[in-house]
């Protein structure tokens, strides 16, 4: 059984490599709601947290992969201007009283700082594809719901 | 708007500029650009011109791809490759053998790194195995980097390393190397790294996902990833081999993947790796295949490169000279070629120990029985042979020689070993 799990484990491992602290605490916060009921993102701060890592993936993952000599991955290594811009916004997660958010900005920052993963790419801390990827998928559907209920009861007719 | 308590505001704006603070201090010391490039120094004898090839291994029945050499203690060599049934197949496995100086010999090659060894070390599924590369840092502490995929073709590779620090007597475990954000994939590994000052190490590497393009990684003597440089961008350069020429810079040959002139590709880093201009077509032909480059100190030649300077197969392998802008190329030899000099098969129907008697030039030793499998295997019908040289790598040790190893038919690898001497003789002839 132990050596079904550990082959299971380094399979999935060998496809997703080391998720980010972000998708570790984001899943964490979705099972528990899904087993306790209680919501620890509101859906405001649901859209927040769906926007800030859907930017932040679409700044990192086209330019990484090749598409211009310009690698944001790079400020990664040497990161203090990438802290300080994440700095600022868990500063305003701190204002607003988005906690779920601010958590999960502190737990990966004092991750990264004791360097707790393989990587010591700050990047690496706050995001992964997973999480990005679930991130678009997410705004896509929440803005296709959006146009989709402010249409006229006719043109949503049309579009049925 | 979310209305909380001001006080826990207050305290999250302070935890936020406690950890950030932290974080933010000690990322500092981090934050350098390359240091300058280590130049080796070499005794000052050029030698007495000698060039002398060899096999490293003298069985042929697998196929073996990609071998990479570096210089250990008391001028032993350790020789590294992929072996298996195939390229990309499963019982592909890491193998060594160390050259013994006092013996004038290779060892018999033994399994250095399988499947197994390494998802137990990186904790990761791995499906295969592929290019080793060997190094030694100024420390003495002897790394090899390697090729892992777990997912899907190459594209889906990671770089994984070991390091010995007894001279390449016993090994760490595989470790990762972290290098793209993308579930880690699509960093490969062809050429040996260059050292910086400060105990870093440049790997070069290629990226082989979306699009095929060098990149250049520092990583640290602890094995990680400290910076990462891009040298191109798009779909047409890949497997750079990088030659420090000074403490500043550094000459590199790449291969081209491109759909359009054969022709390798070079570029120059005038700032320690910092940057790199836009890779240049060189007058070379390269049949996307890859090319191994090593500084020479002279000031007219100052690289040699051995490619495959031709545009469409592998047949030939041939050394050049070039001179500091990459400009001017002068070829100053062939350490293999096909009789066939249009690369079509070579037909040995008149000379049916063709194989044999090449095999008896390079070897002492007879190999009778090896060069029965390479004739069986590389010519059709027992006598229309595809001959194919390939994938060299060159260094220069402490005692000013440089070795060149490559794979031979894709079934042997070949071992040719020459002085300071012997070069600036073939530069010299007309």
């Amino acid at each position: 059984m132990i050596e079904v799990i550990s082959e299971v484990y380094m399979r999935i491992r060998g496809i997703i490599d080391e998720p980010a602290i972000m998708t570790i605490l984001w899943v964490l916060a979705s099972l528990i709601a899904w087993t306790t009921k209680v919501r620890l993102v509101s859906p405001q701060e649901k859209h927040f947290l769906l926007w800030l890592i859907g930017i932040s993936g679409l700044v990192l993952y086209p330019a990484t992969l090749g598409l211009s000599m310009w690698d944001p991955y790079r400020y990664g290594y040497d990161p203090v201007g990438l802290l300080a811009v994440y700095g600022c916004i868990a500063l305003w997660t701190a204002v607003r009283g988005y906690w779920a958010s601010l958590c999960m900005l502190l737990a990966a920052t004092l991750a990264f700082a004791f360097q707790l993963k393989t990587s010591i790419n700050y990047w690496d801390y706050l995001l992964d594809p997973m999480l990005v990827i679930y991130s678009w998928l997410a705004l896509l559907r929440l803005g296709y719901g959006r146009a989709y209920s402010g249409r006229s009861p006719e043109v949503r007719a049309r579009v049925r | 708007m979310t209305h909380k308590p001001r006080y826990l505001s207050l305290i999250g704006v302070v935890v936020v500029a406690a950890v950030f603070g932290y974080a933010i201090n000690n990322s500092l010391p981090t934050a350098s650009a390359p240091p300058a490039f280590l130049i080796q120094s070499f005794e000052k004898s050029a030698g007495v011109g000698s060039y002398q090839q060899r096999f490293i291994n003298h069985k042929a029945d697998n196929f073996i791809h990609s071998p990479s050499v570096a210089e250990l203690n008391g001028g032993d060599l350790l020789a590294v490759w992929f072996e298996g049934s195939r390229e990309g197949a499963a019982d592909v496995q890491i193998m060594q053998s160390r050259f013994v100086a006092a013996e004038n010999r290779w060892t018999e090659p033994t399994v250095l790194i399988n499947r197994e060894s390494t998802a137990r070390g990186v904790g990761r599924y791995i499906r295969k195995l592929g290019n080793p590369v060997a190094a030694r840092d100024a420390n003495g502490k002897v790394f090899v980097f390697f090729v892992s995929v777990s997912v899907g073709g190459w594209a889906g590779s990671a770089i994984n390393w070991i390091a010995s620090t007894d001279d390449a007597k016993t090994w760490s475990a595989p470790k990762r190397l972290i290098t793209t954000p993308f579930f880690n994939i699509s960093t490969l590994v062809r050429n040996p790294p260059v050292l910086h000052e400060n105990g870093v190490i440049g790997l070069p590497v290629y990226h082989e996902f979306l699009g095929k393009f060098p990149e250049y990684l520092l990583i640290s003597d602890a094995g990680r990833v400290i910076d990462k440089i891009r040298m191109n961008r798009g779909t047409e350069s890949l497997q750079p081999s990088i030659a420090p020429i000074d403490s500043d810079t550094a000459m590199a040959v790449l291969r081209y993947a491109g759909d359009g002139l054969p022709r390798a590709l070079g570029q120059i880093t005038s700032n320690r790796g910092a940057q790199w201009p836009k890779p240049q077509a060189l007058a070379i032909a390269n049949p996307n295949s890859s090319l191994a480059s090593v500084a020479t100190g002279l000031v007219e030649w100052p690289l040699l490169v051995v490619a495959n300077d031709t545009e469409d197969d592998r047949y030939r392998l041939r050394m050049y000279v070039t001179d500091a802008s990459m400009s001017q190329w002068k070829m100053i030899y062939a350490p293999d070629a096909s009789p066939n000099e249009d690369g079509k098969l070579y037909n040995i129907e008149a000379d049916p120990d063709y194989i044999k008697n090449l095999m008896s030039t390079v070897s002492a030793s007879a190999m009778d029985d090896a060069a029965l499998v390479v004739k069986n295997r590389v010519c059709r019908d027992g006598k229309s042979c595809e001959l194919q040289y390939e994938y060299p790598t060159l260094i220069r040790v402490s005692n000013g020689h440089y070795h060149l190893v490559y794979a031979w038919n894709d079934m042997l690898i070949k071992h040719v070993v020459f002085d300071q001497a012997w070069l600036e003789k073939q530069i010299a002839q007309p």
